[in-house]
């Protein structure tokens, strides 16, 4: 399976550099990557730290339905774009620990965001008219504030170990 | 001559680049992936925050109160400028002579300065007259300009970085070998 992903025309072509003049695929997905993981993650952030306290003022349900609209918009965009980067190493990167710390803090952290979700979709309007915010919904976005950012920093790891292992 | 070859500035930067901080961190196990993890936390807090602002900007979230969803997002934006200074200017460090020879380089602290000018521009123009556009579904043409620029520039910023990543000094492979691997 993993063979066959590493080995797939898609996986030749990424790999290859005639894709673009100046920069290279890896570079070019990277890229994308930053810029998709930014807007999601940032926009969850926002939302979280609204949900703790911070910004009173402003309308949780004005804020939460672009934001998450930007996060899972977002997101969809770091799947492509980490599952393009994936197929051409697939066999390297699958067995890796620091690969699995990563979709595995990855996966909590998308629970959180899933159920953190549902809480905002659900109570907003109540908040705004005054209802104070659970302290359930409390919980979920301090861990949201620490698993997103755990995310980023596990995946920096592991690709310094996948540089370093193919020195 | 262009100015980066001047002896005296290019001497300066290598200097920087091998002096202590940069060898504490090339030499500490991991330091620099942590550092630029850190940064990448940074640019999510940043680019996030500003995006939803820009959104607003844009007129596209009309429900979005303008004056306080401004001051909370600006304010994490800020704080996170803090932290990208921080820990940019310790990642430049260790290659501070490759980057004060980089055309990426200066083109991304330009872009960062033409960011800063427009959210000064913004601030000192259609600010002023926030309420009398805020409370209006849609937002000016000045506005959405403002708006436009910014993610222009911002994503600007982040593609000139990462193209800045494939410039830096990662510690060598004898240094790296030297580092506990526990992957």
């Amino acid at each position: 399976m993993l063979e066959a992903i590493q080995d797939s025309a898609l996986s030749h072509w990424l790999i290859s550099d005639r894709w673009v003049i100046t920069a290279n695929s890896k570079q070019i997905l990277e890229t994308l990557h930053f810029i998709a993981f930014a807007l999601q993650i940032g926009a969850v952030m926002a939302v979280s730290l609204r949900l703790l306290g911070f910004g009173r003022s402003v309308s949780v349900a004005a804020l939460g339905r672009p934001a998450f609209r930007a996060a899972w918009l977002g997101f969809a965009a770091v799947f492509v774009t980490g599952a393009l980067q994936f197929a051409p190493i697939a066999t390297e990167i699958f067995y890796r620990p620091s690969f699995r710390a990563k979709l595995a803090v990855l996966t909590i952290a998308l629970a959180t965001l899933v159920w953190l979700h549902a809480h905002v979709r659900r109570k907003a309007g109540a908040w705004d008219a005054g209802e104070p915010i659970h302290s359930s919904t409390k919980v979920l976005a301090a861990m949201s504030l620490a698993l997103w950012p755990t995310v980023i920093v596990v995946a920096r790891l592991m690709y310094a170990f996948v540089q370093m292992a193919s020195r | 001559m262009s100015f980066w070859e001047n002896p005296t500035y290019a001497e300066f930067w290598l200097g920087v680049a091998r002096g202590d901080l940069a060898t504490w961190i090339q030499l500490t196990p991991y330091a620099y992936a942590v550092l630029e993890g850190v940064h990448l936390v940074g640019v999510a807090f940043f680019f996030g925050s500003i995006s939803l602002l820009d959104l607003r900007l844009l007129g596209l979230t009309p429900q979005l109160l303008a004056v306080p969803a401004s001051r909370f997002l600006l304010r994490i934006a800020g704080s996170a400028f803090v932290v990208l200074a921080v820990s940019g200017t310790l990642l430049f460090v260790p290659s501070a002579d490759r980057y004060a020879a980089s055309p990426i380089f200066f083109l991304k602290l330009g872009s960062i300065a033409i960011g800063g000018l427009n959210a000064l521009a913004f601030h000192l123009t259609a600010w002023r007259r926030v309420d009398a556009w805020s409370s209006r579904p849609g937002a000016p043409w000045t506005v959405r300009a403002v708006a436009i620029v910014s993610v222009v520039v911002w994503v600007s910023v982040i593609a000139l970085g990462r193209g800045m990543g494939y410039e830096s000094r990662q510690p060598g492979a004898a240094d790296l070998d030297a580092f506990p691997a526990f992957d």
